[in-house]
């Protein structure tokens, strides 16, 4: 053959590539669209139809990267995401050209004061370095980027030992003494995947200085991998301290209490996001999952949306005393605030009987990591901010404050909005998602699905080959160790040499208009709301 | 042996305490203010107190050496007026002398001879300090050390009387245990000596010297 031969197949074979199929797919689409029943624009405009349903399926990334501006986003602006990224790569949280928050907004703001704290005059214990790894930016162009990491002996920020903060100081044989303020909010595995809750372990065990909870889906050796200190979350379904037929497992229950990382136990009654019982799919119940959980193989769970064990406060005040006597640890509660009335009549039981937990997590209505339900995500339960200032109140008016200790959540992942929750009567403060995206999360908001792309919130093998742990427990860990940091440089603003003094006179609210007004006002308008509910 | 920690207080005063408590030597840690006690004794000093020169004399009889620190840091500083408050370590020196203790290793920095390279001579003496332990009555020991890193020792550095990259880092954790390490070593009495990190073990590169 000769050239011209060889010219002339090849035009032919262009000719099919480049048009014959892409026709012969255009006219499948065509056809398959048409006389598809489920979506009228694909009937109507097939093929070019497509178009929605892709950007649609893209929007939540485009959104974030090209479209929303920097402080636009739900549940996370695209600051803020960035804020707690750079926090664990860098352990660097500086900032240029003056804050990107819109002033002209409501909002809380802390008072500084005229004369600070000197570095020097902070109670903080920086006496045990933490050997951890920061990454340095070697060069950023536009179409490259080069950083590498390297190790570093980073100041852990603890809280001096008088300034610990104690769960169970008079009521257990063995209370939790943390050094910190900030630790990681329930989050399970299952929900989470065994590389991701590794990573988290190892972080904040390496941080030292804070907690981990387990979440309700029982105490696994992942959550053991870093020998953090752990708070071990029990559900009405109990699992991981249940037996065969459901019904609490003291025996169980005890065996977990030996371990040395549980130094508490926490009695989840509700959560944020999930004011209602779990439910997990029987393919999702694995042979691990079964041995964690105490349940049965391959069966679905589907779990009460209250305890079996107790209906009422002095039941469960009394549960909770055999708990303590038991495990000799610490034990609370997390609740959501909703009804005033039904808080304000445990509490007072509290003061009646001398009885009832050690500490009370209080868990915004904006709380909440994890695969649920739209109505109750967004419209059950306080926002922390409300709930927060209304507890600690009502814990004080009744003289049952220093009894009992308030771990606050609810998207408190900067050291900003940490400060305030503390001011608002926290004690301590849980974070979830910012440990998520400290591991990798990129926000996708697909946790329901098994598929997040991060290899976080999916316990699918392939997904999870992305999270490598070595790398992202740094992460973790310098995420943490910055929050604490960022504590401090708040406490020395506002005056106070660490950031266990918060108080409400440290915080005022802005509206609107310019006006400022002090956190005193929520409670008016708590209890207005409540007596209207009343009437 | 008691070794007497001026400035212990600071970034570098911290790791030295450490590494003192770490070779079973007795450290009394001498800090700016009252609220750096606390942290001082926690990292193994046998005593903390705070700088005063009256309360000082009797600490100083009670030593066997001195470590001096100072705030320096060779890139804070470069082109500033004064490293290190030149009168304190006229009086360190002065009441060091009066107390009998003979061994005094200074910290010092690898920029802090930048007066005799600058020809504008607006810059003050950083090496004054220096100048005046020599002149004084004591077995001194000048550790100039490079850029100072949070990084982990790595316990290798390079020891040298002129240390070519006059940019070259060491950890802080290093430089701590050379200045520790160096207050028994006879081979670097009465010398001016610059460190920074390296490939020579801490100990043999200073009896080496």
């Amino acid at each position: 053959m000769s050239l011209t031969d060889y010219l002339v197949i090849a035009l032919f074979i262009f000719i099919a590539l480049v048009i014959f199929i892409p026709v012969i797919l255009f006219i499948y689409w065509y056809v398959k669209d048409d006389r598809q029943k489920q979506h009228s624009i694909l009937r109507n405009f097939p093929v070019i139809g497509k178009v929605r349903y892709i950007t649609e399926k893209v929007g939540p990334e485009l959104r974030q990267y090209l479209f929303n501006n920097d402080t636009e986003g739900k549940p996370f602006s695209r600051k803020e995401y960035q804020d707690v990224v750079k926090a664990g790569k860098y352990k660097e949280r500086l900032i240029g050209f003056g804050s990107i928050r819109d002033f002209d907004e409501e909002g809380f703001y802390i008072r500084n004061t005229l004369f600070p704290k000197l570095v020097d005059e902070m109670k903080v214990d920086n006496t045990q370095k933490v050997k951890t790894r920061v990454y340095k930016v070697d060069g950023d162009n536009l179409f490259s980027r080069k950083e590498h990491s390297e190790e570093k002996l980073a100041d852990p920020y603890y809280l001096r030992d008088e300034d610990a903060v104690v769960l169970g100081e008079k009521t257990c044989r063995q209370p939790f003494r943390v050094k910190g303020l900030v630790g990681q909010s329930a989050m399970s595995y299952g929900s989470l995947g065994e590389k991701a809750i590794t990573a988290l372990s190892k972080g904040l065990g390496l941080a030292g200085g804070t907690w981990m909870n387990t979440g309700e889906g029982g105490l696994s050796q992942y959550h053991l991998a870093g020998s953090p200190d752990i708070i071990m979350q029990i559900g009405p379904d109990m699992f991981g301290v249940r037996k065969a037929n459901g019904e609490f497992s003291w025996e169980e229950f005890k065996k977990k209490s030996e371990i040395p990382e549980v130094k508490a136990f926490e009695l989840k009654l509700a959560q944020g996001a999930k004011t209602r019982g779990g439910h997990v799919e029987g393919e999702k119940v694995t042979e691990e999952i079964a041995r964690i959980r105490l349940v049965e193989v391959g069966k679905t769970i589907n779990s009460p949306n209250r305890f079996y064990e107790f209906e009422d406060a002095p039941s469960m005040f009394d549960f909770i005393e055999e708990l303590r006597s038991v495990g000799g640890k610490p034990v609370g509660m997390k609740i959501v605030v909703g009804d005033l009335d039904a808080l304000e009549s445990m509490i007072s039981y509290m003061k009646e009987s001398g009885k009832g937990p050690d500490f009370i997590t209080v868990d915004g209505g904006e709380g909440g990591t994890g695969a649920t339900y739209q109505e109750l995500a967004d419209s059950v339960g306080l926002p922390i901010q409300s709930a927060l200032t209304v507890v600690d109140e009502m814990l004080r008016e009744y003289g049952v404050r220093d009894r009992v200790k308030i771990i606050a959540s609810g998207k408190l992942i900067t050291p900003d909005k940490i400060a305030i929750a503390l001011a608002m009567g926290a004690d301590l403060v849980n974070i979830a998602r910012g440990f998520m995206i400290s591991v990798g999360c990129i926000m996708a908001q697909v946790c329901h699905t098994n598929h997040c792309p991060a290899g976080v919130a999916t316990t699918d093998k392939k997904l999870q080959d992305g999270l490598i742990v070595d790398e992202k427990h740094y992460r973790v860990c310098n995420y943490v160790i910055s929050l604490r940091e960022g504590l401090f440089n708040l406490a020395a603003a506002a005056g106070i040499d660490n950031p266990t003094q918060f108080e409400r006179k440290h915080i005022v609210h802005k509206d609107k208009f310019g006006r400022v007004s002090p956190i005193e006002d929520i409670l008016h308008a708590a209890k207005r709301a409540q007596l209207q509910k009343e009437s | 042996m008691k070794v007497i920690v001026i400035g212990a207080n600071g970034d570098m005063g911290e790791h030295v305490i450490r590494k003192l408590a770490e070779k079973k030597l007795e450290a009394l840690a001498v800090a700016a203010n009252e609220n750096q006690i606390e942290d001082l004794v926690k990292l193994g000093a046998a005593h903390a107190v705070v700088y005063d020169e009256q309360k000082l004399i009797p600490y100083l009889q009670a030593s066997d050496a001195v470590i001096y620190l100072t705030g320096v840091n060779p890139k804070k500083h470069t082109s500033k007026t004064v490293m290190v408050d030149h009168q304190s370590i006229s009086d360190i020196i002065q009441l060091a002398q009066e107390s009998g203790v003979r061994r005094f290793v200074m910290m010092s920095a690898v920029k802090a001879e930048e007066r005799e390279t600058d020809p504008s001579r607006k810059i003050a003496a950083k090496d004054l300090p220096e100048d005046m332990l020599k002149a004084a009555n004591l077995v001194y020991t000048v550790i100039r050390i490079g850029q100072l890193t949070d990084n982990p020792g790595s316990g290798k550095i390079t020891l040298s009387e002129k240390i070519h990259d006059r940019d070259a880092e060491i950890s802080r954790e290093d430089a701590a245990e050379v200045l520790v390490e160096s207050i028994d070593k006879e081979a670097i009495f009465h010398s001016t000596i610059e460190a920074a990190s390296g490939d020579t073990p801490i100990r043999e590169a200073l009896s080496q010297f």
